[in-house]
């Protein structure tokens, strides 16, 4: 991910910054903001669509949309949470227009061993990140949303707020929901 | 997990570090006396701990050369030149000569004069062949006068 000639000035930058730079017409100022932000991104549509090539297309959907939207934005919010924004509807207007439920079996292999059993962390921590993300998988879309942005993210209520378009108060509400729900579904494996 | 304590969604924003200082406070006198929310809490904090095992994926490549590719291509394609009436008044005209010179050329192939060729006997449908005989039809016989 190193185009260190090319953009080794550009790292020292702030993202607002370089947000200046590219609405004055420079176009690797932008280039640098994607490199910044793909990959977070990309993650957080990768465990919303649960599927690499639909992340990486509506990836690269989001940051066209930046690209387009920039010379509009005014900067109530940080760069990211809005680029975090432009994901966000773009993966919930996708799972809408799919409007298929995904069940994705938590398989009883996957059950986690007992904690005293032994020194095998590595495959423990294997077995409970899958769990995880099946469980994850089988979250309604709204509950899986919050909890990424929070959990992953480490966004603050009001952030997730400003990504969502919601009250505090509805982000608060959804987030605890969203935490029953995924220990309901996880159950004792978690 | 079957027992929830009515106040989990406090508990889900203490967890969070976002009750304020009263809040905090007023919740977690309630904490020390309620088992249901001492376990949650347990089982929540398991929960952001396996979220940070989740493996860190990368797209692999960088997106920025593509995407910047793609905001050109579809600049250039939606980008039409603005023009004043009287900059397209000469493409009015010369789209209207060619409407008018099509009109008078198919009109003058159509016209009445043209219309009812005169069409020429054709030999071989004849129902004598050429220099045949002819072998029946009574006008062919000088009629015999009664
Ligand atoms: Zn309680």
């Amino acid at each position: 991910m190193d185009n260190s000639e090319a953009c080794g000035s550009w790292q020292q930058l702030q993202d607002h910054e370089c947000v200046a730079l590219f609405l004055n017409g420079e176009q690797a100022a932008f280039a640098e903001l994607v490199r910044r932000h793909q990959n977070r991104v990309f993650r957080f549509l990768l465990r919303m669509m649960g599927c690499r090539e639909e992340a990486l297309e509506l990836t690269q959907d989001t940051m066209l949309k930046a690209f387009r939207s920039l010379p509009g934005w005014r900067p109530d919010a940080t760069f990211s949470t809005w680029l975090f924004r432009i994901a966000s509807n773009a993966a919930t207007d996708r799972l809408r227009r799919k409007k298929v439920v995904k069940y994705v079996p938590i398989e009883a292999h996957m059950d986690f061993p007992d904690p005293a059993a032994g020194p095998e962390e590595e495959l423990q921590s294997a077995q409970r990140y899958r769990i995880l993300e099946a469980a994850l998988q089988r979250l309604q879309a709204d509950y899986r949303q919050v909890l990424l942005l929070r959990e992953l993210e480490g966004m603050s209520y009001a952030e997730i707020g400003d990504v969502l378009g919601l009250r505090e108060g509805t982000v608060k509400s959804r987030i605890a929901r969203a935490r029953q729900a995924l220990l309901e579904v996880c159950k004792s494996k978690i | 997990m079957n027992k929830y304590c009515r106040r989990s969604e406090e508990l889900s924003a203490y967890l969070d570090d976002e009750l304020d200082g009263k809040a905090r406070l007023k919740f977690e006198m309630h904490l020390g006396g309620c088992f249901a929310c001492k376990e949650m809490l347990q089982d929540l904090r398991g929960l952001r701990e396996c979220f940070q095992t989740l493996p860190q994926q990368e797209v692999g490549f960088d997106l920025a050369p593509g995407v910047l590719a793609a905001a050109g291509r579809r600049a250039s394609a939606t980008r039409w030149p603005r023009l004043n009436w009287w900059q397209l008044l000469p493409v009015s005209f010369t789209a209207a000569a060619t409407i008018s010179l099509g009109v008078f050329l198919g009109a003058s192939l159509t016209s009445p004069h043209d219309a009812a060729p005169v069409a020429p006997t054709l030999a071989m449908f004849d129902p004598i062949p050429p220099g045949g005989i002819c072998i029946g039809f009574a006008e062919c016989f000088p009629k015999e006068k009664i």
